[in-house]
């Protein structure tokens, strides 16, 4: 296993490199560069500019350059200094701008993440348990539901009705009076209220892939010899599922998985809009769009890197739960 | 849309008569707020000296209770908050005409060569420390000149020969600015261009000192002891902290409100940031009360433009300008009073229908058919206006033309009615007479056979898409074949650049502005980075009237009587009149602030444009908040 | 009674010597919840094959007086009260600058009767035979077809234009260009991720790092550099095609992973080495005797898989490259429907959620049935 670990990690550095290289050409590819989207965005707000100061934004910037030139340029910054560059959007350096948002994108893609691992698993479970039993077929409507609709529409539909229904409008996770006079205990229930709409808009929409895969798998095993085999020799119904069934039935969702940790750096562009939280997400979405190459090359260079650490990792969790796969890598 | 400048500008008349007639006030009050922190003293030391008070006395101002926040949303926009409190050096007035502001008043010498300002004794920066001509004559020579700010000598600087003019200080409360040749505008142009024209000298001068010397970690370790802000280079910090200057914490100005300093309060990119009223703010109400009447503007960041309006409904933001498709919605649904002001805007037309053909496209049949007066009015008259207005707006604009509006300088009846009559037959054949020829495919091809597909572009996310898919039914119909594509903003600009749009639909910039004395740039070639409908013309490529257009302009350029300047303006709107180079499907569309019915004193009439400020022209300073509604 | 028992015996028989096919086709129409989603499905899938037929008015026929009108309203019975022919009246509207709201009324002067096999647009019929006939629609008091008024049975959307008509349009892309991306992914990530668990060392190390690389890539420029790399001129279907296939090259790698993970576990089964020593080839073993081995999970992927292209087309549209208007699919009626002002006043735009729904949910059960059907065990 340790032999297998070290392989992986010596493959990690070319793969990183690649990547690197891929995603730097990859978001300079559309047309246009930062300050055309800067001087449009100008533009639009009744800024105007001349060609000669257009031209010297981008010699200020360096975006005369051909990309190989500004990716070398980025990369030996990194290597020798640890600097990740400059934020064109934010006038700042890209590592203050995300490390500005880290903790807050950390704490909320958890949450999220756990939130939904806790609801769709049980109820996975229980759907594969009652298969076509009324609650298994509540569970898939509301689960579909939930994937169909958009979750932007969703999360409009649901401020409505409770506007309509109370008179007042709950959006976001903190209201005015919250964001003005800080976090207070007497806030606490009209926090939580505000957290049911994005727990539902994100839960819907995430849970029912897990639902129907472990729902799937957990049918599938209990048909199998061994399931009956343990059946015989008088286990009890619990063992079978949680000891045999749940495990081998964990392998996709766990496979699933590398994917993430990636989404736990940036957290999803729709939970913020819903949640109107200034998190990772929409800034990513933010650089990309306005071609920001540093800000968004680093984001982007994290998540890869966060990726093939979550392969790894999700390849170490399936050996661990699954005997077949260790024995064969450490062959 | 029956709301037109010429009663605004009637309405001005009474407003500026009566206004004379009041007495200005000589003593002063201050806001409980203020009295309540108990560290600034006496209101009459913080304000100018008395007769140097500025007195805001608009007829349509109520007199004004103190107290209450303003609530509103806000975008990660570098103006979002600027322009609603901005103070310039002059302001416009509704009619056009521009006015003293922080300036208490000017002169200029008979050959047009030297004005001289004159500044309010006594004004204070909101950091209590003096503001004098020093900080004005200091910011052109050390900033402007050196571009400290990224934007450098502005228009309004330059004389006819492009050499900045000289600023030079007289004493501490007047300045002089000398051109080389006569600067006939000068005084539009600052309301226009530059706006402000001083930077608090005391705050910056040493980092601007290091920027100059080229010491830039001793500049940017004082641009964080000033802000508290790291940033990047030297060029970022000059950009954000003396152009977007209201933006940061720490950076006085002559606002009405300034950037709380309060941690989590004042971060413009974050969830949530307040601007606190300025105590040595230097205007007052009739009564002597010195304003801003509410203590502060406070903003939430919205992701989105539902979710403000849905903010909008129950209160929780107080103003919000809204799309024409929403009012009704806001109307039927919010369960506190709104009130609608309809603003008209100086546009030629909704620009959402505006039709650019690129006057200078490479390819000759193109160019020879954009150039041919015929197509454009085929153009014009292939569409039932009545029929696309109703669904393009809803039922609430009609049909129009790409002309100014009533009241406005150039407008004619007959302009704006031009090429409206919806006649299909007609449109056929004044194409035939453009030498294109019916295909088989029931679409009009070239002289020589080859297909004619006119590719149409456009802003992503402008809504133009929604226009085109309109109106391609009677293009069609016409046996005009079309494409159409929209494309990210900044690309559009890449592609004016390289001379690439054949025709464009709702341009970054819409032709028409409030006036084309003040601001030419949309309405003649060679003026403005991305107006499209001409390409990259330039003076040298430009032929006919388009070539008299731009020597029209530059005649008025260094024409000083302003009776003569109209007449040139006049001019060069008939050129456009005759030649319409640009169409427009649907009449102007105005602005719609919707308002919530506590704020008093919004303007319900006013004019939309940024020349003019957008939302800073309904002077945030005078909004209050009656107290039981606070 | 002989004759009673060779027929018994030829049905044991043909239970014995039917194919897998013909077992799995009898254990699904035992079941019922997937025989009634077939048959939700087929009419669907009718309803996209005729829709031009079906759907009264085009895609391009928008009315600036039905914009943003609900379902329209049809009578049964006259002023008397009295049975008669269904009619409807036609719409008037009204902006009351006042209120700044739009009034909507019904005109109780103009009736316009339902009717059959009326003439309206163009089209042909299959793609072949040219005809006029839709239907249904309406018809004024001359028994002649009339389209200033309007029959919309699930209202107008905010140009005018007929939701139903266009839901029928939009399944027509919808209902088809969803399986080609759900189709590509699926057969990459099956074989990739196949090839990769099966066989393991260099070609596994290989392929997974290909997968590392290749779901690093941010989608957002590469549609943005697609959009701006395909020409104008070529029809938005086509264009949400060539996108959809170029991403479906990309989005396979989630799929291969899972796969992988299955086949390193199930490559040293019994099994799977009893057919090695048989001398069966690795392409059959790996199609026939290990992937059926999670054809659940690879089911519920691909059911999954198909609101996802559905919706994911909704996300394209934001970055201006999905389908636009007047081109129709369900994504786009989606997308029109993400606001406040349809939320508020024209909730009937949000059926089109219904038919997504519908389609999602039979599907899925579909799916489950084919499962339970392919199971062995049951």
């Amino acid at each position: 296993m340790l032999k297998y670990i070290k392989k992986r990690l010596l493959l990690f550095i070319p793969t990183i490199i690649i990547i690197s290289i891929v995603i730097f050409f990859i978001i300079q590819l559309p047309p246009g560069d930062y300050v055309s989207s800067y001087v449009a965005a100008l533009a639009a707000e009744g800024e105007t500019f001349t060609p000669e100061e257009i031209a010297a934004m981008r010699a200020d910037y360096g975006l005369d350059d051909p990309w190989y030139i500004q990716y070398f340029n980025w990369v030996k910054g990194i290597v020798t200094e640890g600097d990740f560059g400059y934020s064109f959007e934010y006038g700042r350096s890209v590592w203050s701008v995300i490390m500005d948002r880290l903790y807050l994108t950390l704490a909320v893609s958890f949450v999220i993440l756990i939130f939904q691992y806790a609801v769709s698993l049980p109820i996975g479970i229980y759907c594969a348990n009652h298969q076509y039993s009324a609650g298994d077929y509540i569970w898939s409507f509301i689960g579909f539901l939930g994937t169909a609709t958009p979750n932007f529409l969703l999360a409009i539909l649901m401020m409505y009705w409770i506007y309509m229904a109370t008179g007042e409008v709950y959006l976001g996770l903190f209201s005015h009076d919250m964001l003005q006079n800080g976090l207070r205990m007497e806030y606490l229930p009209e926090f939580l209220f505000r957290c049911l709409i994005p727990l539902i808009v994100i839960g819907t929409s995430g849970t029912c892939g897990i639902i129907r895969t472990v729902r799937a798998q957990m049918l599938d095993e209990q048909v199998r010899q061994y399931t009956l085999t343990a059946r015989a020799k008088g286990c009890s119904e619990k063992t079978i599922i949680y000891k045999y069934c749940l495990r081998s039935a964990l392998n996709p969702v766990v496979s699933g998985m590398s994917g993430s940790l990636r989404t736990i750096f940036s957290g999803s562009t729709v939970s913020a809009i819903v949640m109107n939280l200034q998190i990772q997400g929409p800034v990513l979405l933010q650089a990309l769009k306005t071609q920001d190459m540093y800000l968004a090359g680093t984001i982007v260079m994290i998540q890869a890197i966060l990726v093939v650490v979550g392969t790894l990792l999700s390849d170490i969790a399936l050996a661990w739960l699954d005997p077949r796969i260790r024995f064969s890598e450490r062959g | 849309m029956k709301k037109m400048l010429s009663v605004l500008l009637a309405a001005m008349l009474i407003v500026t008569a009566f206004g004379a007639l009041a007495e200005a006030p000589t003593s002063f009050t201050e806001a409980p707020y203020i009295t309540n922190l108990g560290t600034y003293g006496d209101v009459t030391e913080r304000l100018p000296v008395a007769s140097d008070v500025m007195v805001e006395d608009a007829d349509y101002l109520e007199i004004g209770v103190y107290g209450g926040e303003l609530k509103t949303s806000a975008s990660t926009s570098n103006w979002t908050a600027g322009k609603i409190i901005e103070e310039g050096l002059f302001r416009f007035k509704i009619d056009g005409t521009v006015e003293p502001n922080v300036a208490k008043s000017y002169e200029v010498s008979d050959d047009y060569t030297t004005y001289t300002i004159h500044l309010r004794e006594g004004m204070k920066w909101s950091d209590g420390q003096p503001f004098t001509a020093e900080d004005c004559v200091w910011f052109y020579n050390a900033i402007c000149l050196n571009k400290v700010d990224s934007k450098g000598v502005r228009a309004c600087h330059k004389d006819a020969n492009g050499n900045p003019a000289v600023v030079e200080k007289v004493d501490d409360y007047t300045f002089t600015v000398t051109f080389g040749t006569p600067k006939y505008d000068f005084v539009e142009a600052v309301a226009v261009d530059l706006k402000w024209h001083w930077a608090p000298k005391h705050i910056f001068e040493k980092m601007v000192n290091h920027i100059l010397a080229g010491e830039d970690a001793e500049a940017l370790a004082e641009a964080k002891a000033i802000c508290g802000v790291e940033f990047a280079d030297v060029g970022a910090a000059g950009k954000e902290m003396l152009y977007y200057f209201w933006n940061y914490p720490g950076i006085p100005t002559l606002n009405p409100f300034v950037m709380s300093t309060e941690a989590g309060k004042n971060d413009i990119k974050g969830d949530y940031y307040e601007f606190v009223r300025n105590p040595y703010y230097f205007k007052v109400d009739a009564q002597g009360q010195q304003l801003p009447y509410v203590d502060k503007i406070t903003y939430t960041a919205i992701q989105n433009v539902d979710q403000s309006l849905m903010l909008l409904l129950d209160g929780s933001v107080d103003w919000q300008t809204v799309a024409m498709g929403s009012l009704s919605t806001i109307m039927s649904d919010a369960n506190v009073p709104i009130t609608i002001n309809e603003w008209p805007g100086g546009e030629w037309g909704s620009v959402t229908t505006q039709m650019h053909w690129n006057l200078s496209i490479a390819d000759e049949k193109l160019n020879a058919l954009f150039n041919n007066i015929a197509f454009r009015e085929a153009m014009s008259i292939c569409v039932d206006r009545t029929e696309f207005a109703a669904l393009f707006s809803d039922g609430w604009l009609e049909g129009g033309q790409a002309a100014p509006s009533e009241g406005a300088l150039g407008y004619s009846e007959e302009w704006a009615k031009k090429w409206t009559e919806y006649d299909v037959a007609k449109a056929k054949e004044l194409l035939e007479s453009c030498g294109l020829v019916m295909g088989a495919d029931g679409y009009y091809d070239f002289a020589d056979g080859t297909d004619f597909t006119l590719n149409i572009v456009s802003v992503a996310d402008s809504g133009a898409a929604d226009t085109y898919a309109l109106l391609k039914v009677y293009y069609d119909a016409a046996g005009i074949k079309t494409t159409f594509r929209d494309y990210d903003r900044s690309n559009i600009d890449v592609m004016t650049q390289s001379n690439e749009i054949e025709c464009i639909l709702y341009p970054v910039t819409g032709i028409g502005d409030i006036s084309i004395i003040l601001k030419p740039n949309s309405m003649v070639p060679g003026t403005a980075t991305n107006v499209v409908w001409y390409g990259n013309m330039t003076k040298e490529t430009a032929t006919g009237d388009l070539l008299e257009l731009i020597n029209l302009k530059e005649k008025l350029d260094v024409t000083g009587d302003p009776a003569e300047r109209t007449a040139i303006a006049e001019q060069m709107l008939a050129l456009h009149e005759k030649n319409m180079w640009t169409i427009a499907y649907v009449e102007a569309a105005p602005a719609y602030h919707a308002v919530n019915g506590r704020v008093h004193n919004f303007p319900a009439q006013g004019v939309w444009s940024d020349i003019y400020r957008d939302l800073g022209f309904a002077h945030s300073q005078c909004w209050f908040i009656p107290v039981d509604q606070q | 009674m002989a004759l009673f028992r060779k027929k018994q015996m030829a049905k044991d028989e043909s239970y014995y010597l039917a194919s897998q096919w013909t077992l799995m086709w009898r254990k699904l129409k035992r079941h019922t919840l997937a025989k009634i989603s077939l048959a939700i499905l087929l009419v669907l899938y009718l309803g996209a094959l005729f829709a031009d037929f079906i759907a009264p008015y085009g895609l391009e026929e928008f009315s600036s007086v039905y914009k943003d009108t609900g379902p329209t309203k049809v009578y049964f019975t006259d002023e008397n009260g009295k049975l008669c022919r269904p009619y409807v009246y036609k719409l008037e509207k009204f902006n009351n600058r006042e209120t700044w709201t739009v009034e909507i009324r019904e005109n109780t002067e103009e009736k316009y009767y339902l009717d059959f096999l009326v003439e309206g647009q163009e089209y042909k019929f299959l793609g072949l035979i040219p005809s006029n006939l839709h239907l249904y629609g309406l018809v004024n008091e001359a028994g002649e077809a009339d389209r200033s008024a309007r029959i919309n049975i699930l209202g107008a959307d905010s140009a005018g234009r007929c939701i139903f008509s266009r839901v029928l349009f939009g399944s027509q892309i919808s209902l088809t260009i969803p399986f080609v991306s759900a189709a590509i992914s699926f057969v990459l990530g099956i074989l990739l991720g196949g090839i990769s668990g099966y066989f393991g060392g260099f070609l596994d190390t290989a392929i997974q790092r290909v997968i590392e690389v290749i779901s690093a890539i941010p989608s957002i420029p590469l549609w943005l550099a697609l959009s701006a790399a395909i020409p104008p001129d070529i029809p938005v279907s086509t264009m949400y095609l060539y996108i959809t296939v170029i991403l479906s090259f990309i989005g396979w790698t989630g799929l291969a992973r899972v796969v992988r993970g299955k086949f390193i576990s199930l490559r040293n089964e019994d099994f799977v080495m009893a057919a090695k020593l048989a001398g069966v080839s690795d392409f059959k073993i790996i199609v026939k005797h290990m992937v059926p081995g999670f054809l659940s999970y690879l089911i519920v992927n691909l059911t999954l898989g198909i609101p996802g292209s559905i919706l994911g087309e909704t996300s394209m549209s934001y970055l201006g490259l999905g389908m636009k208007s007047p081109a129709t699919s369900w994504g786009v009626l989606l997308k029109e429907t993400e606001d406040l002002v349809t939320v508020a006043q024209c909730p009937w735009k949000m059926i089109p959620l219904i038919f997504v729904i519908v389609t999602v949910l039979a599907f899925n059960f579909l799916g489950d049935g084919m499962r339970d059907a392919a199971d062995p065990y049951k």
